[in-house]
């Protein structure tokens, strides 16, 4: 290469490279949306850490398409009292290095509007930003997933595993399985295999899971799935010959459907596997076929398309091309749905934050007051045209998940039905074990837990 | 002549050697990097780009070590971070009152002894296969680190998390805290490998890998040069994972060093340079910027109204032309691009000795 | 005792789905002396390809005609402006070359197709099926069957036709061969187009077994232990790789993992590997390289 291209390649670089830095300061990335009639810094801001690429892209492109739709249908009756909402997104690829740099470059929106909460929805993107969170006041909202103990609120703050966390999940799967063989006594003696993703996520129940057993007295084996899953033929080979009354699976993403098919290329009674929160889409199933009949899954929420809050987006934002899912036809489903109920808490927790704080953009501390004093009652459930999406919730300073109720639906081949009603989980035996955990991280971190019985 | 499977860097290294008075280049960088960013003072800039940057510039050093000067081809730098973040993080939590620079010396000398054991295999395989062994310990090192919750203090994620940074009374936990340790840590460390691959031992791995049978024709023992370069590499390679855990993520699970991050810690080799200690920090720049550069131009071109994943699959595809247009344009690195635009532009700046060494 | 054969059959029949994947390698590599890492997004850029046309309608024949064209097209581009700026290069950079290739067929798949996940039926059933009073899967036999054919019809390719014999010329001495005429340009073009409908092929064996999304690109990893073993140049030579590989993992995972552990199966094949390049340092089957100076 002769000087001339080389001085101008140098120069180019060296022009890159201070046009990035200075753009950081300056912020002029991911262009925010919504709220397009507020004036700067007057409206109420949420970045979001999406995904819509990459081996997880169906569930990340389905739960932040209804987020941002009910979002939008907010706006489009004026906002939360008044207050216009705001969003940013920002591409993480379910990274967790691309997940801090988005948190970090996005946690101040462009405008100067406050931030209300981050929804990450990945586990190794919450723990990474859980301690920068924490340090900068912004409530860290991990839906039916995160990290167990943060439910301890005395600990974790600003840290909220809404509705579900991993030990109510399993806890409620084996009340489930109780019920159905007769009664939690008649677990005793009963095989279970426990098949779950090699990933924090998928181990994080592993030592509950023990416990739920040894109280039980069923016989358990934790089977572990290397990431991504695509092969588990000697997985299903085993438990084929340990020859379970039940397996619950705890995957994610590929793992789900591959699963599915070799357990039916084995023989394994498919309606006999139960499926974890994160394995309870239509996108999970489907590329199984016709093999993942009868399977059944938990869910915090039915899909579908019947719910009041549902049709209003549908009237108010899909059908005025406003929508933000790129396929029609995911619209109802889990994902989405999971998207919407998230929003629902979400702009719910604003709005109790401002009954205290008065009808403007709040700050993230005044927004993690709000979480905490969520309370979502079969009345409010009415006035959001929510009911049956979401069940009643309510938390406090000591307790961020505020459900650890789940439904139990089965795939018939087109779609899901429930076949349960609401089976709690056994929240005061998760407890101890909650707060001991919490207790630890406190300690290694030097962290003096709050005392909740005296904040309001 | 059949299709051989040789691995032979040596002929990418073509920059002449230079003669006359110059100015070396480091002590401006090295001036520049520990005072500007405390005028910008942008969180940002702190914990999204400088500290990754350094860190991965370090890792890349590491692999440079082996790859660059020893020419052993090595696809696990990663599972050996991912021992350095484990065994400093077991040492200070283990070692009560460990000071963190000491703990993460340590996290080195452990990592340096996993790189040992896999470097034991090159003594018998060359070229290109020799991946077969690095590419073993990228598999075998996470699993063994999350099968055995030991390693993790018990925890059932496997995840580790760090404690309060602290230098005796000094807390580090803000940005520009964590920014000026790692600065130090890598100035000192990179310092060390510099002059390391400037005398015998570099000279020793350097002659391995142009023509080992050669080289132990002189009386240069290639297997214990090659083992030495596995040691010292992996004893970088550990510091920067131990930095990428406490200052950078403030959390590892065993899969964030996976193969991704190697062929990301490979790229920044070769695009830096093969047997630069320069090219490894301009190699991390350019890996760790060009991504947001493109974000944020997208960003601006296109507005609100482009769909995100398209956008994303865009940058994809370019991030892969750039890489080819890269490899095929410039294939000595961005160190000897670099290096030619300044001796032309300002022939006043530059090492006083031979291009290939700095 | 038959479960042990059950696992071991079962394994060896998964493994010949590996070394599928891992002869489209083969044939690059013979070739033009590339490690191409991009094979594996060549096939999830196959299986969505085909997956979608089957969805809008088209019959199958005519998806993979069309398929095989797309990607007999993309052969001619990375010859064109990849493989021929690079002529002569390192191993290692053309190596990352066609790892940056694998970012331009993963981008372009997924905005073409989007990133949903796609359920594939190429009419092949996965039932468990009675033989020899083992417990096999219909599908995995099938698979193996067309592997079968597959291997036939390149050798025949390979070892009958002119094409062949260029191929094969231009593997043994690209100098030698260019004197006397074989145009190197047109042999890589015909090998990465090979390569693409083995590409092909696999793609929808795996689709249909593992539904047609992102991980599919992540079998690559799976094949590189098996090429390892088999040696980068031998076609026969990567499909015993592929059945040690396929029943050492799955035995491997069953009775070691009950006593270290389980998730074995990610780096076995990789150990595995190590252990048979330190008796043989190129391979079962591959050329033995003489160190001069």
């Amino acid at each position: 290469m002769n000087n001339r291209r080389s001085k101008s390649l140098l120069l180019l670089a060296a022009a890159g490279t201070l046009l990035t830095l200075s753009a950081c300061d300056k912020k002029a990335e991911s262009a925010q949306q919504g709220g397009e009639t507020a004036a700067p810094g007057k409206s109420q801001y949420f970045p979001l850490q999406s995904y819509r690429v990459g081996p997880y892209a169906a569930g990340g492109s389905g739960f932040f398409g209804g987020f941002i739709d009910y979002m939008q249908l907010i706006n489009s009756r004026g906002g939360v009292n008044g207050v216009p909402l705001s969003w940013a997104e920002c591409e993480t690829e379910y990274d967790v290095e691309k997940g801090v740099e988005c948190y970090e470059r996005l946690k101040k929106s462009s405008d100067g509007s406050p931030t209300a909460a981050t929804n990450p929805l990945s586990v190794g993107i919450a723990y990474a930003t859980l301690d920068r969170s924490t340090a900068d006041k912004i409530p860290l909202i991990t839906i039916n997933h995160g990290r167990t103990d943060s439910t301890d609120g005395a600990v974790f703050p600003y840290v909220f595993p809404l509705q579900l966390n991993p030990y109510s999940e399993v806890s409620a799967i084996f009340n489930y399985i109780g019920a159905r063989d007769g009664g939690l006594d008649h677990l005793r003696g009963k095989k279970i295999v426990v098949l779950y993703h090699g990933s924090p996520y998928g181990k994080e129940t592993n030592g509950v899971i023990d416990k739920l057993a040894s109280r039980y007295g069923a016989t358990v084996e934790k089977i572990e799935v290397p990431h991504p899953g695509n092969e588990q033929q000697s997985q299903w080979l085993k438990i084929k010959q340990f020859a379970p009354e039940w397996v619950i699976l705890r995957g994610w993403g590929v793992m789900n459907p591959v699963a599915i098919k070799t357990a039916y290329k084995v023989g394994f009674p498919i309606d006999h596997i139960i499926g974890n929160i994160w394995s309870n889409s239509e996108e999970d199933v489907r590329p199984a076929g016709d093999a993942a009949r009868g399977y059944i899954a938990i869910t915090t929420h039915p899909s579908g398309t019947n719910f009041p809050v549902l049709q209003q987006i549908k009237a108010d934002v899909v059908d005025k091309g406003k929508g933000n899912l790129s396929d029609p036809k995911r619209f109802g489903t889990v994902y989405y749905n999971l998207g919407v109920v998230n929003g629902i808490l979400n702009v719910e927790a604003v709005r109790v934050a401002q009954e205290k704080f008065g009808n403007r953009p709040l700050s993230g501390e005044e927004v993690r007051w709000g979480f905490e004093h969520l309370n979502i009652d079969a009345a409010r459930l009415q006035a959001l045209g929510a009911v049956g999406l979401v069940q009643p919730l309510k938390l406090t300073c000591a307790d961020h998940e505020g459900g650890g109720a789940v439904r139990f639906q089965q795939w018939d081949g087109s779609k899901w039905n429930l076949v349960s009603d609401w089976v709690q989980a056994d929240r005061p035996l998760l407890r101890p074990i909650i707060e001991a955990s919490a207790l630890q991280y406190a300690k290694e971190k030097g962290i003096t837990p709050r005392n909740c019985a005296k904040e309001s | 002549m059949a299709t051989t499977l040789s691995f032979d860097p040596a002929a990418t290294q073509t920059a002449p050697i230079r003669t006359g008075r110059r100015w070396p280049l480091w002590p401006l960088a090295l001036f520049t990097a520990a005072l500007l960013p405390f005028v910008i003072g942008s969180d940002y800039l702190f914990s999204a780009i400088l500290v990754p940057l350094l860190i991965l510039s370090l890792a890349g050093l590491g692999l440079n070590v082996l790859t660059g000067y020893a020419g052993q081809l090595s696809l696990g730098s990663a599972a050996f971070m991912a021992v350095g973040a484990f065994a400093t993080y077991n040492l200070q939590l283990r070692l009560a009152g460990l000071p963190m620079p000491l703990a993460l010396a340590g996290g080195g000398l452990v990592a340096a002894g996993a790189g040992l054991v896999f470097g034991l295999p090159s003594l018998r395989v060359k070229g290109f296969y020799l991946i077969a062994s690095t590419l073993a310990a990228q598999f075998f090192i996470p699993w063994l680190l999350s099968q055995y919750s030991w390693f993790s203090n018990g925890n059932d994620s496997g995840v580790i998390t760090a404690p309060p940074l602290k230098l005796g009374p000094l807390g580090l936990d803000s940005p520009a805290g964590r920014y000026a340790l790692t600065l130090a840590i890598v100035a000192l460390v990179t310092w060390g490998a510099s002059n390391l691959v400037r005398g015998p031992a570099g000279r020793a791995w350097i002659s391995v890998r142009d023509m080992d049978l050669a080289a132990a024709g002189i009386g240069i023992a290639p297997g214990r040069a090659k083992l030495f370069a596995f040691a010292v590499s992996s004893f970088i390679l550990g510091i920067a994972g131990g930095l990428w855990a406490f200052t950078y993520l403030g959390t590892v699970e065993p899969a964030g060093f996976d193969l991704d991050r190697s062929f990301q810690i490979l790229f920044i080799v070769i695009i830096g340079g093969l047997g630069s200690i320069r090219g490894n920090f301009l190699g991390a720049a350019f890996i760790v910027l060009l991504p947001i550069a493109l974000s944020i131009a997208a960003g601006v071109l296109a507005g609100s109204q482009v769909d995100p994943a398209l956008l994303e699959n865009i940058q994809k595809i370019l991030f892969g032309i750039l890489i080819i247009f890269f490899l095929v344009a410039e294939p000595d690195g961005l160190t000897t691009l670099v290096d030619r635009a300044l001796r032309t532009q300002f022939p006043w700046i530059g090492s006083r000795k031979s291009g290939n060494q700095e | 005792m038959s479960f042990f054969l059950e696992v071991l059959v079962g394994g060896a029949l998964a493994g010949v789905m590996y070394a599928l994947v891992a002869i489209g390698f083969v044939l690059i590599y013979r070739a033009s002396g590339v490690f191409n890492f991009a094979q594996g997004t060549m096939i999830l850029f196959a299986a969505l390809t085909f997956a979608n046309l089957v969805e809008m309608g088209a019959p199958m024949s005519l998806a993979f005609v069309v398929t095989l064209a797309l990607l007999i097209g993309s052969a001619f581009l990375t010859e064109r402006l990849v493989l021929r700026p690079l002529a002569n290069r390192s191993v290692i950079t053309l190596f990352l070359a066609t790892l940056g290739l694998s970012y331009i067929f993963e981008g372009v798949a997924q905005i073409a197709w989007g990133t949903q996940v796609h359920a594939l039926d190429i009419g092949l059933s996965d039932e468990p099926v009675n033989l020899f009073g083992l417990s096999l899967s219909s599908f995995d036999l099938a698979a193996t069957a067309i592997a079968a054919l597959l291997v036939a019809g390149l050798a025949l390719v390979i070892g009958r036709t002119g094409l062949g014999l260029a191929l094969r010329a231009v593997a043994a001495d690209p100098l030698a061969a260019l004197s006397i005429g074989i145009q190197q340009e047109r042999v890589t073009v015909i090998a990465w187009s090979l390569a693409g409908f083995v590409a092909l092929v696999a793609g929808l064996l795996w689709g249909a077994r593992s539904g047609v999304q992102f991980s599919l690109a992540l079998i690559v990893l799976k094949a590189l232990p098996v090429l390892i073993i088999g040696g980068f140049t031998s076609v026969g030579g990567v499909i015993v790789a592929g059945i040690v590989v396929g029943a050492g993992e799955k035995l491997a995972e069953i009775f070691l993992g009950s006593l270290i552990g389980s998730g074995i199966e990610n780096w076995f094949a990789y150990v595995l590997a190590l252990l048979f390049l330190m008796i043989r340092p190129t391979g079962l089957f591959g050329q033995r390289d003489l160190a001069r100076i």
